[in-house]
């Protein structure tokens, strides 16, 4: 059997491994655009602030390969696929055939509508070569614009201000990270914000990066205008645009392979043409939670796609069926973290705990999403301990009305729950 | 207010050095002696809670803490001691009763201390026990007057017996007094063993009817838990005419003790004292006492024998004859000595008898009327350990009872706390929070062992005397001398002195 | 069709509530197990500052009580979830360890693992730390020994 996998990421890792739990006999090529080893992408923030190294940011050891019997084709670009022919088109002209093909390409940057994106100082921030070219510029005392306060967007604030920068971020939307966090929430990250000088504009777009004369030329400065209409202009040395991610699938135009935002899948992970399957960030799975489909961009999630898809492509009879969606953000000194539902949609009910912290314990914000008897979503700020306990509560969708109470409560566990519902979670099937 | 001129009993000694406020000792003390200061970050304790439980000095990782007497000292005076002060003060303080638990624990002199054993070495040679086999096995029962054969097999059937591997079995604790932890322990202890353990006036526990045929079911004066299945449930019924520890006086279980589990066990309401009057209603003379223990006979088809246990007070010999002739196949008396969850102290160390002297004088009694074959005698009242054992069946008993020495297996540390129901070690509580510290696997495990121990020194002690079997020395006073004893003394026990 | 093959042994710690008396000695020995005075616990508690944090979570509302830790699960959340692949199970012993020198503190697995017991070591390097069935300490687990009453015990899955 020859698997040929595009994407060297963490689907594809998943995929890899997974196939080899199960055919360690079959040939295995891993073609990625980076000319990197694998690594993990969500690292490049740390890598800036030099809390990890380009060695310690590989996602698996340095000897991944060769144990694992992959012929690594790192620094190639895929531009198309044959899907007839069962050949995998690079940019270099060379073909590459394959039996079973995964597609875990991932993310691209999802390029906004302003004038001067393409300027040398404007940079994305989604991979370790961006992050190397950002290293130059970002030095003490220089002065920044990140536009965009998404996830990542947040996490290039951060380390930008631990290297000394000085940091303006603007978004569109009337708070931060407006998918995961609500009004109180994105307050309290605000203030945090606040706190280390970082400048933060909401309800405002960016009209254009200006600069030099010459297309090219150096960004100098970033013009914003609020909603109200009154416009600024943000003097900057550098500019980082993280306004959000899109599946990489443009190499796909003639390949027959059906994409909607993703490229569409079914519970086995593959696409409707035989033999191809995709995974991770790229693919389109249904989400069982929110009922629809769903481009799910994160890592445990690109995980069990890769897994799935690489059992399946192996040959088992494995169906992928999605978890809820967890998202975790430490920033500074506070912690974000939201598992499923997290918005107040129409149907659910909201059940909220505020702390106030004591000197040794931090302001705190828990929300809780319920749709009847079951937990569909939380969001938390600065309470992490137990977090997983909730997220498998909404997994396996336990009836929580015997002990609607006791979430969020300091010390919520299983005793929180009624014996039965306890026994099951801890003693299934495990015989002593 | 009123002052409290009483000091502390012991004191908590802390060793900073070796303390690193881990808080175990805070989490684990019930009467809250040490408490964990969260402003200063270090735990604390407070002496006049400690009741010297040894709880806390167990547990602690560091071996940090020691108890102690407390330091403070009223002036010398060998009449007017601490303790007669202090209780004095108690009493001024509340009016009450002053309450205590486990055993007579006064300076009275011990009787087994004074007696001692023989050995043989010239014209009886000993016997090596890992050699040859000696036999622990008893037989408690009335035995008749003579055995009838015929054709090589017994002409009449014998009365009821029980079949003890070893003479020694656990006395009643009633579950109430005890937790039903510390109820299993005995049950699956005497279970694997193969002796028997004791109800006690709080019923059996449904849990516990599994282990029946190594129970003895009580019947007391407050009947609590007595029902049909309850007396067929057990080996053996007996009936409770009295304690060693409080002779003269019912039981008194405080309502606080009286949960859900002890309420439907007794069939009394949940949270009411459970009071056991100090007669039986039913029984006020000997022929009422016959009466019931042949009503006890019919309800169980006479399968089983009918053991009444009385507390050694005087003219003991005169009483166990009565009782004898009553239909009783097992007498069971209990020392001054023994053990209580709770009695008024001034009962408890000032009533009663020494269990050497009366076990004595009941068994040459028995034999002088000759009816000692009607009825087994086993006694109890502070067991302390296998020589007792071993001067007890030569004084007359057939079995011992033991009680305060499988608690302190289980890890009894002799606090004398019993009727609080706070026992730190799970034993003599009902608090869920405690009980759940004796984990009866390794109660059992413990106890197992101790009986186990005993077993083999018995054996070493039987066949240091030249003889093996338990039978052989039943009542063999010879076996015996005394030291240290006066005439009289002598003469009530049935032992020569040492040198004669 | 293709056949899944494991030979991973699947050792676990559980607990007999019952018997929990609630004491945390077994936080205790953790703590020494895995400090640098793993022989002195006067030391691996005066000496090392901020104290390092159990690995066990004990769980208490009286009168029930009981210590949960990492199950090294067969199917680990953690593993798939950890953005640094620093979490791993070792196909050999089946013990689910974090590599403190990778991991970065992001916490997606403490939102991955199903019994909580993953905990936020802030102070101690800002990591992920949990249960590593005391792998440094001859796969002794110092909590399950030193347990005074016995309430947790080994399970061996094989």
């Amino acid at each position: 059997m020859k698997y040929v996998i595009i994407g060297n990421s963490t689907a594809a890792v998943a995929a890899a491994e997974a196939i080899r739990t199960a055919d360690r006999e079959g040939l295995m090529t891993i073609i990625s655009d980076e000319p990197h080893h694998t690594y993990s992408r969500p690292l490049i923030s740390y890598y800036l602030f030099g809390r990890t190294d380009e060695n310690k940011m590989k996602y698996r050891g340095a000897d991944f390969y060769e144990k694992n019997g992959i012929i690594p084709m790192l620094g190639n670009k895929v531009v198309g696929i044959d899907a007839s022919a069962k050949l995998v088109i690079l940019e270099n002209g060379t073909h590459i055939n394959y039996e079973k093909l995964l597609i875990a390409t991932g993310s691209r940057p999802a390029i906004p509508p302003i004038k001067g994106l393409q300027r040398n100082n404007v940079f994305n921030f989604i991979k370790l070569d961006d992050a190397r070219l950002i290293e130059k510029y970002a030095v003490k005392g220089s002065k920044a614009v990140v536009i965009g306060a998404s996830f990542s967007g947040l996490k290039a604030v951060e380390c930008l201000v631990e290297r000394g920068v000085s940091v303006t971020t603007v978004d569109i939307a009337d708070r931060l990270m407006p998918r995961l966090l609500d009004a109180s929430s994105s307050l309290m990250v605000e203030k945090v914000l606040a706190d280390r000088k970082v400048r933060v504009i909401l309800q405002t777009s960016v009209v254009s990066i200006e600069g030099g004369k010459g297309p090219d030329s150096d960004a100098e400065s970033v013009i914003i205008r609020s909603a109200d209409g009154r416009q600024e202009t943000l003097p900057c040395d550098f500019a980082v645009v993280a306004t959000g991610v899109a599946p990489n699938i443009g190499f796909l135009a003639n390949s027959g392979v059906k994409t909607n935002r993703g490229i569409l899948v079914d519970d086995k992970m593959a696409t409707n043409i035989k033999d191809i399957y995709a995974a991770g960030d790229v693919a389109e799975v249904f989400d069982h939670y929110s009922s629809k489909n769903a481009v799910i961009a994160t890592i445990p999630s690109a995980f069990e796609q890769g897994e799935a898809a690489g059992l399946s492509m192996a040959g088992l009879d494995r169906k992928y069926r999605s978890s809820p969606v967890i998202n975790s953000m430490p920033l500074f000194d506070i912690t974000v973290m939201g598992a499923g539902i997290t918005e107040s949609l129409l149907g659910t009910e909201t059940i909220i705990r505020q702390k106030t912290g004591n000197g040794v314990t931090k302001d705190s914000y828990m929300k809780f999403v319920l749709a009847e008897n079951h937990l569909v979503g939380y969001l938390f700020v600065n309470e992490a301990s137990r977090a997983g306990i909730y997220t498998d509560i909404i997994r396996n969708r336990i009836d929580i009305a015997p002990f609607r109470e006791n979430l969020g409560s300091d010390e919520f566990g299983f005793l929180s729950m009624p014996s039965s519902v306890r026994q099951g979670m801890l003693y299934a099937g495990i015989e002593t | 207010m009123a002052i409290d001129m009483t000091f502390p009993e012991f004191q908590i000694e802390r060793d900073r050095d070796k303390c690193i406020d881990c808080q175990v000792c805070a989490r684990q003390c019930s009467n809250q002696a040490h408490f964990y200061d969260e402003e200063e970050g270090i735990v604390v304790s407070d002496d006049s809670k400690c009741v010297n439980c040894l709880r806390c000095v167990t547990l602690c990782p560091t071996k940090a803490l020691t108890i102690k007497k407390h330091d403070m000292e009223f002036k010398l005076n060998a009449n007017w001691n601490e303790t007669a002060i202090k209780e004095i003060y108690k009493q001024a303080a509340t009016g009450g009763m002053l309450l205590t638990g486990m055993g007579n624990d006064r300076n009275y002199p011990i009787f087994w201390d004074h007696i001692l054993l023989n050995a043989s070495q010239v014209t009886n040679p000993s016997i090596d026990p890992l050699r040859e086999p000696i036999e622990l096995k008893t037989f408690l029962g009335s035995k008749p007057e003579r055995v009838l054969i015929e054709n090589g097999r017994l002409a009449e059937p014998l009365p009821p017996q029980l079949e003890l591997e070893i003479p020694v079995m656990f006395s009643a604790m009633s579950f109430g007094s005890i937790s039903l932890n510390a109820c299993k322990t005995l049950a699956m202890t005497a279970s694997a063993i193969g002796t028997m353990y004791n109800t006690g006036e709080g019923g059996l526990h449904k849990d516990l009817y599994k282990y029946g045929k190594n129970t003895i079911v009580q019947v007391a004066s407050g009947r609590f838990g007595v029902h049909p299945e309850y007396l067929n449930a057990g080996a053996a019924i007996e009936i409770k005419m009295g304690q060693g520890a409080k002779p003269g006086i019912g039981g008194h279980l405080p309502g606080e003790k009286v949960g859900a589990e002890v309420s439907s066990t007794r069939m009394i309401p949940l949270g009411t004292d459970a009071i056991s009057p100090a007669p039986h209603h039913d029984i006020y003379s000997i022929e009422d006492l016959k009466q019931l223990i042949y009503a006890l006979k019919e309800a169980t088809e006479y399968r089983k024998p009918v053991s009444v246990k009385i507390a050694a007070v005087h003219n003991i010999a005169a009483i166990c004859s009565g009782i004898a002739r009553a239909g009783a196949d097992i007498i069971a008396i209990d020392g001054y000595r023994g053990g209580t969850g709770s009695a008024p102290t001034r009962i408890r160390d000032n009533v009663g008898i020494p269990i050497e002297l009366a076990l004595a004088a009941v068994d040459s009694r028995l034999r002088e009327e000759g009816i000692r074959n009607r009825v087994s005698l086993v006694c109890g009242g502070s067991i302390r350990n296998s020589a007792d054992i071993i001067k007890a069946v030569a004084l007359g008993a057939d079995a011992v009872y033991v009680a305060s020495a499988a608690l302190i297996a289980m890890g009894c540390h002799m606090c004398q706390k019993c009727y609080t129901g706070k026992c730190n070690w799970g034993i003599a509580t009902q608090d869920p929070n405690l009980v759940k510290r004796l984990n009866p696997e390794i109660g059992t495990r413990r106890l197992k062992n101790l009986l186990n121990a005993w077993s083999h020194e018995m054996k070493e002690m039987l066949g240091g005397m030249g003889i093996n079997a338990i039978e052989s020395l039943r009542g063999n006073r010879l076996m015996l001398r005394g030291i240290g004893l006066m005439d009289n003394e002598l003469r009530v026990l049935g032992i020569k002195a040492a040198g004669e | 069709m293709a056949e899944l093959k494991t030979t991973i042994k699947h050792k676990k710690i559980m607990a007999k509530e019952e018997f929990c008396a609630g004491c945390r000695l077994c936080e205790v020995h953790c703590v020494l197990a895995h400090s640098k005075y793993r022989n002195d616990i006067v030391k691996a508690f005066k000496k090392i500052y901020p104290r390092p944090l159990p690995r066990i979570i004990v769980e208490e509302q009286k009168p029930i009580s009981f210590g949960i830790q990492c199950r090294h699960c067969e199917d680990p959340a953690c593993v798939k979830a950890c953005i640094t692949g620093a979490m791993s199970k070792d196909p050999e012993t089946g013990i689910v360890t974090n590599d403190e020198n990778r991991c970065i503190g992001c916490w997606t697995c403490m939102m991955s693992c199903p019994y909580g017991v993953i905990v936020q070591d802030v102070k101690g390097g800002h990591i992920a730390s949990k249960c590593d069935f005391c792998i440094d300490n001859g796969m002794d687990p110092a909590c399950v020994k030193n347990c005074p009453n016995e309430a947790l015990f080994v399970v061996d899955q094989e």
